[in-house]
This record gives C-alpha cells, structure tokens and sequence, in this order.
C-alpha cells in the first residue's frame, strides 16, 4: 500500500428537527483529530429526541469523547506493544470482557460529575419517582444516547455498537458488507438500547476482526438517521460503494465538501432525522 | 462536477394507519355506525392536513371490519391523499378476534419493514366478542409491531365490553375512550386522526426501559360530549 489513512466525520440537523426548533443532538469524534496513520478511532452517537432527554445532544458529546479515550488511551496500550505482534485470541477477550464494562462505567461517571456540576431544575410537572426517590440511573435518563465506534489497527477491526446506527465496510471492488455484530431485534421503530440505561453494557455489541487480508477500502458509521432515509437496506448499503466511487473520481476533500448538502437532502428526502457519519479510508493499494 | 446523491431510493417512512371497526348488527340500531361512517368521513381533511404537515412520515391507511368474520374493508395501505370512506354496513357477530388476526398478518416484520413508524391501531366496539378473541390479541402481540404498535380503543355505547378493549389496549392506565353519542364518537375520532396521528408521525427515540404508556406520546382526549346527549 502507499499513502495514508484519511478520516472524516460529518453531522448534520435533521429536517425535522428544523421544523420543530430541535438541536442536532448526534455527535461525531475522530482520533487522532487529524490522523492519517494507524491506529485510527472513529465514534458517532444518537442523543434520544423524546421528551425525557433534555440533555441528549451533551450526552452523544460525552458518548464519543468517552469511547475516543477508552479506545485510543485506555484500551490501545493494553492490546499493542509497538514493534511486537499482538496476541489476537487475547486482544479479542479483553475487548470482550473489559471494554464494554469500562465504557458504560466512564460514560456514566462522567454524566454524573456533570449533572452535580450542572443540575437539572426540578421539573414541577414531573411525576414522583417510583418510592419517592430519584435512582442514580434516573439522573442519566436526560442525557440518553446511543454510539457506535469502531479502532482500527493494522492487526485488527474492532466495532462496537450500543443502540441503533449502522457499520459499512467497503471493499477496493465496491462491495459492501457489515461487521459481523450480534443482532439485536429489540431496535425497532423508535425504541432503542442507551448509555444511560441500567445495565447498558450488557447491550453493547463487538464486532472483532482480523485482518488476515486486505482491510476494507472504506470504513463508515452512521447513526439511524440515515438508513433510515432510504427505501430498504440495499439502497442504503449502496452508499457505501457510491461514496468510494465518488472519493476515487474527485478525492475526499472534494467528498467532504459535499457531505454536508447531501446528507441534509437526503434527511429532507427521507426520515427527516439527525445524520451523522464517520468515515475512513483506506490508503490506496499499488496496484490501484 | 457534480455528484450525484450516495446510495440508492430515498423515501419517508412508512406510518401505518388501521381503522378496525365492529360492524356487527348492534352497530344499526340507534344510528351507530352511521354515526362512525360520518365521523371517519369528517375526520379524512383533517388526517391530509396533519400528513402534509409532516412529510417525513408516509401515512398509509387501511380498514378491517368485522361481524360474520373479518375482512378487510380498505386493504390497499392508502396514502392519506387518495384514502376515501365507503360507508360500513351493520349486520351480523362481533368476530373481533378474527379481525385482530387478520391485522396480526399484516404486521409481520417480513410484511411491515423496521424503518417503518409504530403503527396506529384504532379499534372500535359496540359489543362483546363472540370469537376467540384471545386468540386473536396472542397473535397481534407476537408480533413486534404488534407490540409496539399504539393501540386506542374507543367503545360505542354502555353494551361494549371495556375489559376486552382495555386488554387490547395493554396498559392499565390508558382507558378506552367512551362515546355515548354521535358527538363523543367524532370528538374522538377527530383526536385519534389528528392529535394522535401527528404524535406518531413525528417520534422521537427513547429507550427500551423508559417507553411511556403508550410507543409515542399520547395527547389528552377530549373530553366526551354532554351527558344530555346520550343515546347509546
């Protein structure tokens, strides 16, 4: 391979979320900010819209802020010593048995020190708490959302997903595929696992892949916003091969400066929703 | 150069309307199902009206009926623009188990796609089963977009069975809506094909463990027409 890794992430309002005055509550995060070497993380998350989470769009700033410092400052040193191939059968354990845990827990640490830093007012319409007593995880409710990330490595895909969203990879010939992540058939319509539920790192699922062959050409997370703006799955996985096709006709930069009109249409087109992505892309191969 | 657009058919998502409406003979005593038929009919500008108004939702509506049976009575899924009411005719049983099967088909996931909205459910009655209506509800709530569907009941009459509504509706503390005369029934009407329908057009996400009563959020009903008025 030649050149270099490239990265991007775009957010843009919904349509809907025009119409009724609502924040773009999605969020984005690359790292390195400008990283064109590996190892790469990309994170997207989705602040609920309902009317109980007032805080959302704070919430999917900490989400990717937090799976950017789990990923790249706290996991990395674990799995990789440089200059030394990694144990793959222990890196996919640890990520298995360590990562979901310490990712909820951070999240939820961090909300916490912000919501006593910066309390809600008590809502005089709100009604008791079950007991008459408000539950540590009730505090999280307002700042509810979902993520997606993915670290990539030069050994190693790692992609985690906790909520609804969608992970294409795409490979040099246009094909477009998912990482293998557990299905989880409780998404559906407008319901959705969260950081700030419960037992939310029980609902975080991982992807880990390998890479005995060529890494995919082209990496992307977005949040529901978007599949959910197209007729059925095969028209939304086709974004994944007309967005390689157009960075190799025009280049990324030229990509990127598009983005933000094209997923604000397609939003106005489609499910009116938040659209955030992240992307990216692989160097190009020699013999390409 | 322009590029064009990434991937593949944008589209709204689909927001399914069903209108499940007891035809049974009861339904022609004392001007009831005329009474419904109006009131459908009057609500139909309203129902374009909140459709326009949110065009990130594609609303589509059907009808079942139900007395000898059930059957569909508007089976195309229409979109609000082109949705017109043919007047229900009152005779026979009050099969309502069959008709919440027949809708149990219809939202299968193989049928009713994930990107869709929660569908909107409105049931009707003016009397008691006479079917296995259990049945009927265990194969409406086996599907998931049975169980997330918003589910509102509206009895005709001091005769409809309210416990059989309230089970279908699935949380104890939302009622049916009690029409005892011509002026309640288009009241409540009104409010499922507007207030209701605007409310499930427009969701916002929430989390598994934190869905209020109902999939989206229910405005208040009207409250029903005076007392004076009753005639059912």
């Amino acid at each position: 391979m030649s050149g270099s890794w490239q990265t991007l992430g775009v957010s843009v309002r919904g349509a809907a979320h025009v119409r009724r005055g609502a924040p773009n509550q999605d969020a984005v995060r690359l790292w390195p900010r400008k990283g064109d070497s590996l190892p790469l993380v990309l994170a997207v998350s989705d602040g609920h819209g309902g009317a109980a989470y007032t805080r959302s769009q704070i919430g999917a700033a900490y989400a990717v802020n937090t799976a950017v410092h789990v990923l790249a400052l706290d996991l990395l040193p674990r799995l990789i010593t440089p200059g030394v191939a990694p144990d793959l059968t222990m890196v996919k354990r640890t990520c298995d048995e360590w990562l979901p845990k310490v990712l909820v827990r951070r999240w939820q640490e961090r909300i916490r020190r912000y919501d006593r830093r910066y309390p809600l007012p008590p809502d005089p319409g709100a009604a008791p708490a079950a007991g008459g007593n408000e539950t540590p995880a009730s505090r999280l409710t307002p700042y509810g959302a979902t993520l997606i990330a993915g670290l990539l490595t030069e050994h190693f895909h790692l992609y985690l997903q906790l909520g609804d969203g969608d992970i294409l990879t795409v490979a040099a010939d246009g094909a477009v595929s998912r990482p293998a992540l557990p299905v989880d058939t409780r998404l559906l319509g407008n319901e959705t696992t969260s950081l700030c539920m419960a037992d939310a790192w029980h609902n975080v699922r991982l992807a880990f892949q390998p890479l005995v062959a060529e890494p995919p050409s082209l990496v992307l997370l977005a949040t529901d916003g978007y599949a959910n703006s197209f007729v059925d799955g095969v028209s939304f996985e086709q974004v994944g091969a007309d967005l390689l096709a157009a960075i190799g006709a025009q280049g990324l930069a030229a990509v990127g400066a598009q983005l933000p009109d094209w997923l604000a249409q397609t939003s106005a087109a489609g499910s009116g929703d938040d659209i955030t992505l992240a992307l990216a892309l692989a160097p190009l191969r020699s013999s390409e | 150069m322009e590029m064009k657009l990434p991937g593949g058919a944008l589209a709204s998502r689909p927001l399914h309307f069903i209108w499940i409406a007891d035809c049974s003979g009861s339904m022609g005593r004392r001007g009831k199902v005329q009474a419904l038929n109006n009131a459908i009919r009057e609500a139909i500008p309203h129902m374009v009206q909140v459709a326009k108004e949110n065009p990130n939702a594609q609303v589509l509506v059907r009808a079942v009926k139900f007395s000898n049976g059930s059957q569909w009575h508007v089976a195309r899924p229409t979109p609000m623009d082109q949705f017109r009411w043919e007047d229900l005719e009152a005779d026979g049983v009050t099969d309502m188990g069959k008709a919440l099967q027949l809708v149990a088909e219809q939202l299968d996931i193989r049928v009713m796609p994930v990107r869709a909205l929660p569908p909107v459910l409105v049931l009707v009655s003016d009397g008691k089963p006479t079917d296995d209506f259990s049945a009927g509800l265990r194969a409406l709530m086996e599907q998931p977009w049975g169980k997330k569907a918003v589910r509102i009941a509206i009895a005709i009459g001091d005769d409809a069975d309210k416990s059989t509504l309230q089970r279908f509706i699935g949380h104890p503390e939302l009622e049916p809506l009690q029409a005892n005369n011509a002026e309640s029934l288009v009241r409540y009407i009104k409010w499922v094909s507007t207030a209701v329908l605007q409310s499930a057009s427009s969701p916002t996400s929430q989390t598994l463990e934190n869905a209020p009563l109902s999939n989206v959020p229910l405005p208040p009903a009207p409250e029903a027409a005076p007392d004076a008025n009753d005639v059912w």
